[in-house]
């Protein structure tokens, strides 16, 4: 890039070697700044392209004819050496033409943790030009003062946009968004952020049409919109019209953050969520002291394995009486409930300890984590992993895709897993179902039973039957398979008598049997697996009573 | 030209130096007066030589077993039993050029196969019985060798089953038998965790299809209690754990995968991460899906920066519409996660 005039040229450059308390990065100790001010030639209805992966951006936009750039370029490093390897791989480039121009903070390849580098802009553009951004990570990515079309995105760190006229999109996954309207807005805009907030300021005399979505946030406003909302498997949405205008839109879209439609003239404080109460999102909250006390107690006594969330939208230590609770996401703990249990989250893992009466929870995505059910379960979640140390009167227990384990099920009980592995641990009571559409069945039967009925299939995985010494039971296993050699029936026991047939391309291996003279029927089903029933005397496991 | 077609058809059996003396004779003279059958038996003998040069890698057993069952489906099978002694030649040619087509079927697939063969070592060793012994030889772990009879360990310990045993005729020119037999033994490998060998054959066993599930369980298991907590675990391993959940069609093994690389911190392997950003972008299991994510995200939380396109799957899947609810939650768990 060649500067419009060698007199409006000012390059300065100045070293700066900083003591290790200046520097914020923890270990690095050398630094280097570098300033750049240089004035390009730009076209008033040219462009600005500014990629900048770590740093902050200001573009203000003047009555002027050119590009101002004032950059400051700093490497950080552990030592001397790594300060030398940042200076050499990492650089801003200005370049482009009058009608587009180009700043990029350049990283060559060979960038490692001992040294890390920043540029932060400083930029005065013709207010008509439209404006490009993308960082990944600064303090501020700011446009002020343009009437030309902006596009802003980022990771990490807030984007303001003050008196922008044209049309805005601005994409960030962690930052918070603002956008301050000088007038009311003309043109179409769209904000979005996976876990920030968003906040759109505009004059109270505005019309507009304000769409928002939301997965798990709220909408709040201080003006009068005038709309509704929808609940989508997906999400909230809510649209509605400021003024009775039918335009333009001014989407506001976030994924667990909030977003305000905010008057110029009024405080955030004052703003009110646009949905019914019963609508509007607790958030989650990490747990309080106690409920941390509960969990590891809870963990380290009643549940298979520890809990995956962190917070928890809905936590209880102990709830006397029939605990009934929905929300839209969120994880849930619970460590005792009295009465009956009725849970459901649209997404989100569900930890309950004790539950002494029916329990009854459905996720639509996650897990369920729950230890000793004393009444019937009924667990069930589309996405995730099951994990029970009780059914004590056994239930239902399903999930589309995930593991389902059951340390004990004390009464009938079906297993279900639409892509996963059953482990049944004490079957104490009648197995009537275990299926699985791709993963392997594990039942061990309690050893104090000598006789107990099982009904267990698997596609494409195997069926282990684990029964004690002296076990009756009439067998019938079956093996469907395309390699007959390859998948088959092991017992450590003799007398089965085995067929074959052939059932179009699949070779179907059957064996039936009277165990020990005969018992309830035990029918194992496997397409592309094995079948093994193995003799053995395990511990059985003794639940403690409850009170 | 019926004589060429006989020799033609007796090449194999010619190769392997079991023709009965005066066929191999007759042969040797047709093939030394013929133009054309010298071009096709000089093709067998380099083929023969370029097969030496190949790996010992065996042949899958279900590739092996479809094969032995299309070839029994081929011969007639009756319940009169023959008065007549069969014609050995035919049968005996029938079984070498079963030999000669699983060998080079076996060392074309195994060729193409992208996993590195489990075990390499010197094609002929003693195989001792029992991990008492000491060999200065590797020990091998192969589908099928060919051990000389000075080499077997004079005493054979406990009972170990010894099936489908073949004896092989001396063919005349030398005093040599051959006894040959599937034997099942129980092998015990004793190392460190890290040790290479113990590493090769977990790695094997986790990759391996034509094993029964079971024991990919149980070694995942294993590798999961194991090498947890690992700072630099062995990378044949989570090589071999990425192509489990890349690959395998049993979805609770592909969880199990996914949990183990998840509870292994990969660090550089950049094998496990491709295949965690896989696992997230294809697999059709939303709780392969949610585990990717979660150590997708224990990645990050751990100071592990992301490439711009694994941000953007990310943030694709924070805001796909179709994609289950709690993907997307923890998608956007995850890319708060982000620290660049």
């Amino acid at each position: 890039m060649q500067p419009s005039s060698p007199l409006r040229i000012l390059i300065a450059c100045t070293l700066i070697l900083s003591a290790a308390g200046e520097l914020r990065a923890a270990g690095m100790k050398k630094a280097a700044t570098e300033r750049i001010v240089q004035s390009f030639p730009m076209e008033a209805n040219g462009g600005l392209v500014v990629a900048n992966p770590i740093g902050s951006v200001e573009v203000v936009g003047t009555s002027g004819n050119s590009l101002e750039v004032d950059a400051l370029w700093t490497v950080r490093a552990i030592d001397d050496k790594a300060l030398a390897d940042g200076k050499r791989l990492s650089r801003p480039q200005l370049g482009g033409t009058p009608g587009l121009r180009s700043l990029r903070s350049l990283y060559e390849p060979g960038r490692d943790r001992r040294w890390s580098a920043a540029v932060t802009y400083r930029l005065r553009v013709p207010r008509t030009v439209d404006v490009e951004i993308t960082s990944h990570s600064g303090d501020s990515l700011q446009v002020t003062n343009v009437s030309g079309n902006v596009v802003v995105k980022n990771v990490n760190g807030n984007i303001t946009l003050s008196s922008v006229i044209g049309t805005m999109r601005v994409e960030s996954i962690n930052g918070d968004i603002t956008v301050n309207y000088p007038v009311t807005p003309t043109v179409n805009a769209r904000f979005g952020t996976v876990n920030g907030d968003i906040r759109v300021v505009t004059p109270r005399n505005s019309q507009l049409v304000w769409h928002a979505e939301t997965l798990n946030g709220d909408f709040l406003t201080t003006l009068p919109v005038r709309g509704g909302f929808q609940r989508q498997d997906n999400g909230t949405v809510f649209q509605g019209s400021l003024n009775g205008a039918p335009s333009p839109f001014i989407v506001t879209s976030t994924m667990t953050g909030r977003a305000w439609l905010l008057s110029d003239t009024t405080q955030v404080a004052a703003a009110r969520s646009v949905l019914p109460r019963e609508e509007q999102p607790g958030g989650p909250i990490g747990p309080t002291p106690e409920t941390q006390q509960a969990l590891r107690r809870v963990s380290s006594t009643l549940l298979v394995q520890p809990p995956t969330a962190s917070s928890f939208v809905a936590q209880q230590n102990l709830f006397n009486g029939d605990f009934k609770f929905a929300t839209t996401v969120g994880n849930i703990f619970v460590a005792e409930v009295t009465g009956d249990a009725d849970i459901m989250t649209r997404a989100g893992e569900i930890v309950l300890g004790r539950v002494l009466g029916t329990c009854s929870v459905a996720s639509m995505g996650g897990p369920l984590n729950l230890g000793d059910i004393v009444g019937p379960l009924t667990a069930r979640t589309a996405a995730g992993d099951i994990h029970v140390r009780a059914a004590r009167r056994g239930g239902l227990v399903s999930t589309e895709g995930g593991n389902v384990q059951v340390i004990v099920a004390g009464g009938p009980i079906r297993l279900y897993s639409g892509g996963g592995d059953i482990v049944l641990r004490q079957a104490s009571g009648p197995v009537l179902q275990a299926e699985t559409k791709s993963g392997d069945i594990f039942i061990t039967i309690d050893p104090k039973l000598r006789s107990n009925p099982v009904a267990a299939v698997s596609i494409g995985g195997n069926i282990v039957l684990t029964i004690p010494p002296g076990f009756r039971a009439d067998l019938e296993l079956i093996v469907d398979t395309l390699g007959p050699e390859m998948n088959r029936i092991h017992t450590d026991f003799g007398g089965m008598s085995v067929t074959r047939e052939q059932i179009g391309p699949k070779t179907r291996i059957r064996a039936v049997g009277k165990l020990n003279g005969g018992g309830d029927r035990i029918q194992l089903t496997v397409d592309e697996g094995d079948i093994q029933i193995r003799t053995l005397n395990v511990p059985s496991i003794v639940l403690p009573a409850v009170n | 030209m019926p004589e060429c077609d006989a020799v033609r058809e007796a090449m194999p059996a010619l190769l392997l130096e079991s023709l009965e003396s005066d066929l191999r004779e007759r042969s040797h003279l047709h093939i030394e007066g013929c133009e054309e059958c010298a071009l096709q038996w000089e093709n067998w003998r380099l083929t023969w030589t370029a097969m030496d040069s190949l790996h010992d890698v065996p042949v899958p057993t279900r590739l092996r077993v479809r094969f032995l069952d299309h070839v029994a489906s081929l011969t007639p099978a009756g319940t009169v039993v023959p008065m007549a002694r069969p014609r050995p030649v035919v049968r005996r040619w029938l079984a070498q050029a079963a030999a000669m087509v699983i060998l080079v079927g076996g060392s074309f697939y195994a060729g193409h196969r992208t996993i590195p063969a489990p075990v390499s070592g010197p094609k002929n060793y003693v195989t001792p019985a029992t991990v008492n012994n000491v060999s200065t030889t590797p020990f091998s772990i192969a589908e099928s060798q060919v051990v000389s009879a000075s080499q077997i360990s004079p005493d054979i310990e406990g009972r170990p089953q010894i099936r489908n045993v073949r004896f092989l005729e001396p063919d005349g020119t030398s005093e040599k038998v051959a006894i040959a037999f599937d034997m099942t033994s129980h092998v015990t490998v004793t190392g460190r965790p890290d040790e290479k060998g113990l590493v090769r054959v977990l790695s094997y066993v986790l990759q391996n299809q034509d094993h029964s599930s079971l024991s990919k369980s149980n070694a995942m298991a294993f590798v999961k209690e194991t090498y947890s907590g690992e700072t630099s675990p062995n990378p044949d391993l989570v090589r071999a754990l990425a192509n489990v959940l890349k690959n395998d069609t049993h979805e609770g093994a592909r969880i199990k995968a996914v949990e183990a690389l998840r509870s292994i911190p990969p660090g550089s392997a950049s094998a496990a991460r491709s295949a965690l950003v896989e696992a997230l972008k294809n697999d059709p299991n939303p709780a392969v899906r949610i585990k990717a994510i979660d150590a997708l995200a224990n990645l990050a939380k751990s100071g592990e920066s992301f490439d711009s396109a694994t941000v953007d799957l990310l943030r694709q899947k924070a805001g796909q519409n179709d994609e289950n609810l709690y993907v997307r939650v923890k998608a956007a768990e995850a890319l708060g996660q982000i620290n660049l």
